[in-house]
């Protein structure tokens, strides 16, 4: 025994935090008794940049994502330890037989004709989804996230994370994945966001963007012969001669960006699936897995 | 000043009611942890109802035993009966349910419902005004056990509150356990009115977890039965015998 630094201590503990995930995750209660979770940990940066890199495709046309990527690049220059959970599983096919009715179908059975027919991708993850798989998935991924908590280990589930994950290849024949990032030594670090500062961050640019999803709450009284308008300042009454409205209307330039985006990622995915593959194949094996 | 005898038999006593108190305070407790669980967006969306009444148990327990023989199947059937087994050994039942999963989707076209970048899988089979889906719709295709299709992302995310729920009661040492038999029937008999999806957790805090090792036919051979056919034997059994006043034989026992 010696003299050890409590930092050094809290982040090789990290790893035994995520020990303690897989272990819940895998020990959660399940309703159906039938899922098959598979778990990942990502624990060097070079693992994990192919999905930071994707946050900042992502924030190109939604700004949100870009702060997740500030938030990894800030940990991994200020030298502290993450390590990423991921958590995945196939919920696509039933072999429950309840026929319950949840997915929209009749029998399983039906649900698992059009599974095989349609199985496909949306903007984040695959479906259909027999939604008991999806609760037990869930009640997993929550039971690792309290372990976690448990543990004094400051994370948050990531469904964006997860939904790259998928992507590129990290767990593989899985629908939906789920990421549980797990730091040491901050609090509140995925929450409060503290990576956020003068450089990354304008207030007028979150004045825009409050006026953007909350309107009712800039909006002054008015009739239903006008068209309501958003207030942006003070003496707002000063902008009646040049009001800004919202109006629900077509806007082909954010189609345009989305679209694009939306390419770019697939591209970077393409791009990134071969080396993602290597790294699975240098999966870290425990001294304890002799079998794998 | 505070003084509480605490016994699990002589069941329905009231040392074995202050138990069960106990377990409602876990309950309780296990809502809270439902409610502040990890979900998309943060945004609200669990419902909670705690039960712990023994005739309000056993409207369930015939609930689910109705649903067995009229919605049950080959692989349900049963897992009704059995369960409504354990819905009348409970001590308190805790109901949990999503409020969006049927009529506000996340709309962030996931693919989790259809495998699609979109909510239509949902959005078509519903009807409703401005992408605003009416829950009071009757559904034809609704014959079933729960009103689909969902938003599998809001289901989902329910599970994240049954683990928070769950995790409480594991530490609190209170065995738990979820069901998909109860959360359905739960929810016809009017617990967690406002959810399509809702799911039971059965509480107990025997000293053996009536919620593990069910053997075959539970619903036939369990606990509750079998004390009741102790009682039916016994008061059969007991007319065998003189009037005690007169002459009592065991006086005459030679071991004595």
């Amino acid at each position: 025994m010696g003299i050890y630094d409590g930092r050094s201590l809290a982040q090789e503990h990290l790893l035994n935090v995520a020990k303690h995930c897989a272990q819940a995750a895998f020990k959660a209660p399940q309703i159906t008794g039938r899922l098959k979770l598979q778990i990942v940990a990502l624990t060097h940066e070079k693992e994990m940049l192919p999905i930071i890199e994707a946050f900042d495709i992502l924030g190109k046309f939604q700004p949100g994502h870009v702060k997740n990527a500030w938030g990894y690049r800030k940990l991994f220059e200020s030298g502290e330890t993450v390590v990423m959970v991921l958590l995945g599983a196939d919920l696509t096919v039933s072999d429950l037989g309840w026929d319950c009715g949840a997915c929209g179908f009749r029998t399983c059975k039906e649900f698992n004709a059009y599974s095989k027919k349609h199985r496909g991708v949306g903007h984040l993850n695959e479906g259909p989804t027999c939604n008991w798989k999806a609760l037990d998935f869930g009640t997993a991924c929550g039971w690792a996230a309290a372990a976690a908590a448990q543990d004094n280990a400051d994370n948050r589930i990531s469904m964006f994370e997860g939904a790259i994950a998928r992507a590129l290849g990290y767990l593989e024949g899985c629908s939906y994945v789920l990421s549980i990032p797990l730091v040491s030594g901050r609090d509140l670090w995925f929450y409060s966001r503290p990576a956020i500062n003068r450089e990354t961050f304008s207030y007028d640019w979150w004045k825009d963007y409050v006026r953007t999803f909350i309107p009712t709450s800039f909006m002054p009284f008015f009739s239903p012969t006008t068209i309501p308008w958003v207030k942006t300042r003070q003496d707002w009454e000063q902008e009646m001669g040049s009001p800004k409205y919202t109006i629900p209307k077509e806007d082909q330039e954010i189609v345009r960006k989305r679209d694009d985006v939306r390419k770019r990622l697939r591209e970077f995915v393409e791009k990134k699936k071969p080396e993602v593959a290597k790294m699975k194949k240098e999966l870290t094996k425990l001294p304890s897995s002799s079998s794998q | 000043m505070v003084s509480i005898r605490i016994q699990e038999w002589p069941q329905n006593t009231s040392a074995d009611q202050a138990r069960r108190e106990n377990v409602v305070i876990a309950a309780r407790l296990m809502t809270n942890a439902a409610l502040t669980a990890p979900c998309s967006s943060g945004a609200p969306k669990v419902e909670a109802h705690i039960l712990s009444d023994l005739d309000d148990q056993e409207r369930l327990a015939r609930k689910m035993e109705e649903f067995a023989n009229e919605k049950g199947n080959a692989r349900t059937e049963n897992l009704f009966k059995y369960e409504a087994v354990m819905v009348r050994e409970s001590d308190a039942i805790l109901f949990l349910g999503t409020y969006r999963a049927l009529d506000d989707p996340f709309d962030s076209g996931c693919g989790l419902c259809g495998g699609r970048p979109n909510c239509t899988h949902v959005y078509s089979k519903r009807k409703g005004k401005m992408g605003i889906i009416d829950p009071t719709e009757k559904v034809k295709r609704h014959e079933g056990l729960i009103n689909g299709p969902l938003c599998s992302l809001h289901v989902s995310d329910l599970g994240f509150s049954v683990a928070s729920a769950l995790w409480i009661a594991n530490t609190l040492f209170v065995d738990a356990r979820p069901f998909m038999t109860v959360g359905v029937a739960g929810q016809k008999l009017g617990y967690c009115p406002n959810s399509a999806f809702v799911v039971g957790i059965l509480l107990c805090a025997w000293s053996k977890n009536p919620f593990v090792d069910i053997n075959p036919d539970y619903h036939l051979v369990n606990m509750g039965r079998a004390i009741d056919q102790l009682r039916k034997f016994y008061t059969l059994h007991r007319q065998v015998g003189p009037d005690y006043r007169l002459w009592d034989p065991s006086k005459e026992d030679k071991e004595e």
